[in-house]
C-alpha cells in the first residue's frame, strides 16, 4: 500500500493509534518534549516561550565581520582553547538550539580573549558611527554608545545600560588614555555584555504562558539569525525602529519583502550552509581510511549539492529525494567510482549509478551515518526515523529488557543483518515459524526496515551490490509506514532506492518533517510537539507556494510560531515541596 | 582572612613564564585557611562506568572492592540500590537515561538535561548562598573517550539541569585551571605604572561587564526563570575565569608549605586526549566509536595525577567540590597490556579488547569473571583518589586528614547488564557523620543521596524538580552515626 493510501485510510487519526500500540515505540513527535507551552483561549497552537541562546561560534564570527568589519583568524575561528567552543549538538539536530547548550568557563573565557582582539584591531572610523571625538561632550559620547549597541545588541540600548557604558568610557578617559582607548573599552565590554553573547527577547512582557507578536527588534533579530546566521542590518533595525516591522499580522507584507531582499543576499546561503551540516552530520564519518580532507570533502560535496539543488536549480525540496544530480568534490566523486572532471566540486548525473538517487544516497550523507565498518541497520534505521519522521525512539519497554538481554546472548555471533531477521521471526505466529513474541520487533518494525535499502552501501556511502560477501542477497527491501501497529498492510514496501526516494517524496509524514526541521533551526529551538503542530500547515503553504527553499523560508518566517513569543515563567517556585511518595524502592 | 595585594608583584612560575597579580586594588582571598580555621564541607563526586554486578559487590574485599580494603573504616558500600525511575522516564539507551541521573536521583529531562543539580552543587549552593567562599566555585576532571549525549560524560549538572563543563581530561589544563595561567614573560617595556593603568583598565571593564549580568539575572530583568539561569551559569564562568588569573597567595608564598604547587603538569604519553568530538581524525586502524587502545597503566595513572591536583586543591582550599570522572558511563574504551588484581586475577586487555569495546565484549556478553577484573582495575583508580585524599602527611586541624573531612560520593550509572536495581555507590569520608560497612538493603539512590546531605543541614529538593516524577526520600538511618 502506497503512503498516500494510509493517509486517507488513517488521516491525523495515525497519532492516536498509539495508545493500542503494544509498546508506546516512539517518543512524543516533535522531539524531545521537554517544552510544550499551555494552549491558550483564542490560540488555536501553543508557541514557545523565551530561552537566552549563547551566540555559536560561526555567529559569533558573522556578527563581528558584518557589525564591525573585523575578519577573525583562523585560531580565533577555530583554535582549541582561543575561539568560542563548538556547540555539540546538545539537544536535536542544530548546534543553534538554546536548549541544552553546556556550560563551561571556556565560553566566558573564549569570549573575553576574542573581545579584547576585536575590540583592538576594529577600525573604529569605518564602522559608519559618529566618529569625532566626544571627550567632555555627554550628548556625543551617548549617541555613539548608542548606535553602537544598538547593532551588537540587536534592540536598543536603556538608559541604564548606556550610563553604564558611558561610566566605563569616562573612566578610561580618566586615566588620561584618550578618546580612542575609551570607545575601544566600551567596545570589549560590549563584546562580553549578556545581549551580545546571548540571543535575548523580552520574556516577561505579557501575563505568563499569554501568547505576544515579537516586536519589531525581536523580529528582526530572529530573521537576521534564521536567514544570515548574523544580526540584522541598518534596514531591518530602521524598519523595526520606524514600527514598521513587527511580529503582528499588520507586518506580514513587509516582513515578506524583508525575507526576499534576505534571501537575495550572499549571507543568506550560510543558512543553507548550517542546516545541511547539521542535517547531515557528516563529520561524523569514521570509515576506514576516512582523512580530514576527505571528510571536510564529503560534507562540502553535501551542502554543495543541496544548494545547487535549491538554489541555483531552484528545485523543490521534495525532489531532493529523487534528484539524479550531485555535487561531488574529486576526492568524493573518486570514492563512488566517479572519475573527476576537474579539480573542483562539480555536478555529475548520477542516474547511470546503480541504486544512487537522491540527496540521501550521497556518501556525504551515508558517511554521516557514522558507521566504523559494515553498516548498522539499528543505527543508521534510528537516525533516519530521527530525522526523516520526525519520531524519537524511547525506553526498551519493561517486559523487553530481559527479552533483549537473552536475545543478545543467543544471537551473539550473528550480525546486524541476521539479528534483524531473528527480530522478524521472532515477531511472527508460531504456524509461520516464529515465536509469536513481538515485544523487540514491535518498536524495531518502525526503523529498521527504513535502513534496509541503504545496505546496500557501504559506511563510506560506496555502492557494495546486491550480495554480500558470502554471495547471500542483502536484504534491501525495506518498507515505510505511518502506523505504529504490526499491520503488514499498513506498509509501503519498496525494492529499490529509486521506489524508496519516491516514497519518501510523496509522503507527507517526511514532507512535513522537513518543515518541522527548519521550524527548529528557524526559531533556534529544539523541536518539540508545537514545532510538530506547526510543520503541517508550514508544510502545505510551502507546498502551495511551489515547494522550494524560498518558499518553505517564506512559509517558517511567516508562521506564527516564528513572529510570536510565550511569557516565562519569571520566579522560581519557592523551595521543594513534599509530593505523595513513588510508591517506595 | 583577607590579605591586600601589592599590584607591583611580579611572581615567576615555572620556566621563564610570569604569573601575573590580579586587576584589583585590593583581593580578598579565601577566609578559611583549611590548616588554621574551622574545617569547610566538601563534596566529591568519583564516577566510573557500567556498574558492578551485585553479586560482586557483596564479595566485599574479596572480588572488585578489594582495592579499597585500605579505607574500610572510612567508607560505606551499597550494592542493592534502585534507580529504576530513570527507565520511566527517560528516552535513549541505558547509559544516556542513567548518565545524568548519577548523583542527581530524578529521571532526566532527556538526553541532554537532567531533572536538577548533581550532588555537589546542591551542597555548594545550599551552604554557600551568596556564592562561592573559595577562589573557583567547583570543578570537574575525569578521563571520557565517548561522544553524543552529555549523560554519558558529564558529572556536574547545573540547577536548571543544564550540563555543566565537560571534564577536564588533560591534567597539565586542569593544572592551569586550578593554579592560574600563566601570562607571557614581561618584556620590560612597559613601565609600572603602564602596566598598572591597564590592569586598571581591565578591571573597569570586567566590572562593566559583571554588572550586566547581575543586572540581567536580577529582579528587574526581562528574562525569565531558565533564562536568568543560563546567564547565571556564564557569570559564574566569567567569575570563575576571573579567578583563573589569579594564584593562590598561599601557594606563591614561602610559608605556603602544603599549598605549594609543584612544577608544571606534564600530560602522561599515550591517551587521546583530543579524542574530543566526532570531528576529530582517528589514527588508522580505529574505528569510532571506540576510544583508540590505551595502555591500561598510562590510563590510571593519568587518573591518578588528576587526583592528586584535586587532593593538592582541595588542601589549598581553590575549590570544596568536584566530580571525578574514572571511566565515561556507557563509554567504549579499549585497553592494552594485562592487569592482575590480586583477588580477581589477570584480564589481558589485548585480547579481551582486540576487536571490540571492554562494554561490548564484557558487559553485553555477561562475562562476570572479566568483568570482576575490569572493576578491580577501576576501583584500583578510584582508590588512588582515596589515597590522594588521605595523605597521613597533611592533618587538619581537627586531627584528620582531608578524606575524613570530605564527603566522598563514588557511583556508577547502572546495574548488571543496562539492569536499574543492584545499583553500587559508595561514600567515603564524610566528616564522621556516617557508618562504615557494607549495606545491602535495597533503597532508591534518591534515598542515599538525601540521606547524606542531611547531616549537613541541607534540604535536597531531590524528589521535587522533575515535572512528573515526585518522590519523597526515605532517610537510612542505618548508615548515619
Amino acid at each position: 500500500m502506497a503512503i498516500p493510501q494510509l493517509k486517507r485510510k488513517f488521516g491525523v487519526g495515525a497519532a492516536g493509534m498509539l495508545g493500542l500500540a503494544i509498546c508506546a515505540c516512539s517518543g512524543e513527535p516533535g522531539g524531545q518534549g521537554s517544552d510544550v507551552g499551555p494552549v491558550l483561549p483564542g490560540s488555536e497552537l501553543s508557541v514557545r516561550t523565551g530561552l537566552a541562546g549563547r551566540l555559536t561560534r560561526d555567529q559569533h564570527a558573522h556578527i563581528v565581520q558584518d557589525v564591525l568589519g573585523v575578519q577573525l583568524t583562523e585560531k580565533e575561528r577555530s583554535a582549541d582553547g582561543f575561539a568560542v567552543p563548538e556547540e555539540k549538538n546538545s539537544t536535536g539536530l542544530f548546534q543553534n538550539a538554546a536548549d541544552g547548550q553546556p556550560a563551561g568557563d571556556d565560553y566566558p573565557l573564549a569570549f573575553g580573549r576574542l573581545a579584547a582582539a576585536v575590540a583592538g584591531r576594529v577600525d573604529l572610523a569605518g564602522l559608519g558611527l559618529d566618529a569625532a571625538p566626544c571627550a567632555g561632550e555627554v550628548a556625543c559620547r551617548i549617541h555613539w554608545i548608542a548606535d553602537l549597541g544598538q547593532r551588537l545588541f540587536r534592540r536598543p540600548l536603556s538608559e541604564r545600560e548606556q550610563a553604564a557604558f558611558a561610566s566605563l568610557h569616562a573612566s578610561v578617559v580618566a586615566e588620561g588614555l584618550g578618546d580612542e582607548q575609551a570607545k575601544r573599552s566600551v567596545l570589549e565590554a560590549m563584546l562580553q555584555a549578556p545581549p551580545f553573547v546571548f540571543r535575548l527577547e523580552r520574556e516577561n512582557a505579557a501575563a505568563i504562558g499569554e501568547k505576544r507578536y515579537l516586536d519589531g527588534f525581536e523580529l528582526a533579530s530572529r530573521l537576521s539569525f534564521f536567514l544570515w546566521d548574523s544580526a540584522p542590518d541598518a534596514q531591518l533595525r530602521a524598519l523595526a525602529e520606524s514600527n514598521t516591522l513587527d511580529g503582528s499580522p499588520r507586518s506580514i507584507m513587509v516582513l515578506r519583502e524583508q525575507v526576499l531582499r534576505m534571501l537575495d543576499d550572499p549571507r543568506a546561503h550560510r543558512m543553507t550552509h548550517a542546516f545541511i551540516r547539521d542535517f547531515a552530520e557528516t563529520e561524523r564519518a569514521s570509515f576506514a581510511g576516512i582523512t580530514p580532507e576527505l571528510r571536510a570533502a564529503l560534507s562540502e560535496s553535501m551542502v554543495a549539492s543541496f544548494e545547487s539543488h535549491l538554489w541555483q536549480d531552484r528545485g523543490q525540496i521534495k525532489t531532493l529525494f529523487t534528484s539524479t544530480q550531485m555535487a561531488l568534490a574529486p576526492s568524493v566523486a573518486a570514492l563512488i567510482g566517479i572519475t573527476p572532471r576537474s579539480d573542483a566540486i562539480e555536478s555529475y548525473a548520477v542516474s547511470a549509478l546503480p541504486e544512487r538517487v537522491g540527496w540521501l544516497t550521497h556518501p556525504g550523507f551515508i558517511a554521516g551515518f557514522g558507521d566504523a565498518d559494515v553498516g548498522k541497520i539499528v543505527h543508521r534505521g534510528i537516525s533516519l526515523m530521527v530525522k526523516l519522521m520526525c519520531r524519537q525512539p524511547i525506553r526498551i519497554p519493561d517486559g523487553a529488557i530481559a527479552v533483549a538481554g537473552s536475545f543478545n546472548q543467543a544471537f551473539a555471533n550473528l550480525n546486524e543483518r541476521q539479528r534483524s531477521e531473528q527480530r522478524r521471526l521472532m515477531a511472527k505466529p508460531v504456524a509461520e515459524g516464529g515465536s509469536n513474541n513481538p515485544s523487540c520487533w514491535a518498536c524495531h518494525s518502525q526503523f529498521e526496515p527504513l535502513a534496509y535499502g541503504f545496505n546496500r552501501f557501504d559506511a563510506a556511502g560506496r555502492y557494495l551490490g546486491e550480495v554480500d560477501a558470502t554471495g547471500a542477497p542483502l536484504p534491501t527491501d525495506g518498507w515505510m509506514t505511518d502506523d505504529l501497529t504490526l499491520d503488514e498492510s499498513a506498509r509501503a514496501p519498496y525494492a529499490t532506492m529509486h521506489e524508496f526516494m519516491a516514497l519518501m517524496a510523496d509522503s507527507e509524514t517526511i514532507q512535513a518533517c522537513m518543515a518541522q526541521h527548519f521550524l527548529s533551526f528557524a526559531t533556534g529551538r529544539a523541536a518539540t510537539a508545537i514545532e510538530h503542530d506547526f510543520s503541517k500547515s508550514v508544510h502545505v503553504e510551502q507546498e502551495k507556494n511551489g515547494g522550494t527553499l524560498h518558499a518553505m523560508v517564506e512559509a517558517v518566517a511567516s508562521s506564527e510560531l516564528f513572529r510570536s513569543t510565550a511569557a516565562a515563567q519569571i520566579a522560581p517556585e519557592t523551595g521543594p515541596q513534599p509530593q505523595a511518595p513513588m510508591g517506595g524502592p | 582572612m583577607k590579605r591586600a595585594l601589592s599590584r607591583r608583584t611580579l611572581l615567576r612560575g615555572a620556566g621563564s613564564v610570569a604569573i601575573g597579580l590580579p586587576f584589583l586594588e585590593e583581593m580578598g582571598f579565601p577566609t578559611s585557611n583549611a590548616a588554621t580555621t574551622a574545617i569547610p564541607s566538601r563534596l566529591l563526586t568519583l564516577s566510573f562506568g557500567l556498574g558492578i554486578p551485585t553479586e560482586q559487590a557483596e564479595l566485599g574485599f574479596r572480588g572488585p572492592l578489594q582495592p579499597f580494603q585500605p579505607f574500610a573504616n572510612k567508607m560505606a558500600f551499597f550494592s542493592r540500590l534502585d534507580m529504576s525511575q530513570a527507565d520511566t522516564y527517560g528516552s535513549g539507551t541505558t547509559h544516556f537515561k542513567t548518565g545524568d541521573v548519577l548523583f542527581v536521583g530524578e529521571p532526566q529531562k532527556n538526553e541532554y538535561t537532567a531533572a536538577g543539580p548533581s550532588l555537589e552543587q546542591i551542597m555548594l549552593r545550599e551552604l554557600h548562598p551568596a556564592g562561592s567562599p573559595t577562589r573557583i566555585s567547583s570543578t570537574s576532571a575525569g578521563l571520557w573517550f565517548t561522544y553524543g549525549a552529555p549523560s554519558r560524560y558529564v558529572c556536574h549538572w547545573n540547577y536548571d539541569g543544564t550540563p555543566g563543563p565537560a571534564p577536564e581530561r588533560r591534567p597539565s589544563r586542569l593544572f592551569t585551571k586550578i593554579f592560574g595561567d600563566p601570562l607571557p614573560a614581561h618584556t620590560g617595556t612597559s613601565s609600572e605604572l603602564e602596566l598598572a593603568q591597564r590592569r586598571r583598565i581591565k578591571r573597569s571593564i570586567l566590572d562593566s561587564v559583571l554588572e550586566e549580568y547581575k543586572f540581567a539575572i536580577s529582579d528587574r530583568s526581562y528574562l525569565g526563570t531558565e533564562s536568568k539561569a543560563k546567564l547565571e551559569i556564564h557569570l559564574e564562568g566569567i567569575r570563575n575565569v576571573e579567578q583563573r588569573l589569579l594564584p593562590a597567595e598561599m601557594a606563591l608564598t614561602p610559608a605556603a608549605g602544603a599549598c605549594m604547587p609543584t612544577a608544571t603538569q606534564e600530560d602522561p604519553a599515550g591517551l587521546p586526549y583530543d579524542q574530543e568530538t566526532p570531528l576529530t581524525p582517528q589514527p588508522a586502524g580505529v574505528f569510532k566509536p571506540h576510544s583508540a587502545p590505551m595502555d591500561h597503566a598510562a590510563y590510571m595513572e593519568t587518573f591518578r595525577l588528576q587526583a592528586e591536583l584535586f587532593a593538592l586543591a582541595l588542601r589549598c582550599d581553590i575549590f570544596r567540590f568536584g566530580s571525578l570522572l574514572c571511566t565515561d558511563k556507557g563509554g567504549n574504551l579499549q585497553f592494552t597490556g594485562q592487569y592482575t588484581g590480586a583477588s580477581v586475577g589477570t584480564i589481558d586487555f589485548d585480547r579481551e579488547t582486540a576487536s571490540d569495546s571492554i562494554h561490548n565484549e564484557l558487559f553485553h556478553r555477561q562475562r562476570l569473571a572479566q568483568i570482576g577484573q575490569y572493576q578491580h582495575y577501576c576501583m584500583s583508580g578510584l582508590a588512588s583518589a582515596l589515597t590522594a585524599l588521605d595523605d597521613p602527611l597533611f592533618i587538619e586541624s581537627n586531627g584528620k586528614t582531608l578524606l575524613d573531612n570530605t564527603l566522598v560520593v563514588i557511583g556508577t550509572e547502572y546495574g548488571l547488564d543496562h539492569g536499574l536495581s543492584g545499583v553500587f555507590h559508595a561514600v567515603a569520608g564524610g566528616h564522621g557523620h556516617f557508618k562504615s560497612g557494607f549495606f545491602q538493603d535495597q533503597a532508591n539512590v534518591i534515598d542515599l543521596y538525601d540521606t547524606l546531605l542531611k547531616p549537613y543541614g541541607i534540604r535536597s529538593g531531590i524528589g521535587t524538580r522533575h515535572a512528573a516524577f515526585k518522590y519523597t526520600p526515605t532517610e537510612l538511618s542505618a548508615i548515619l552515626a
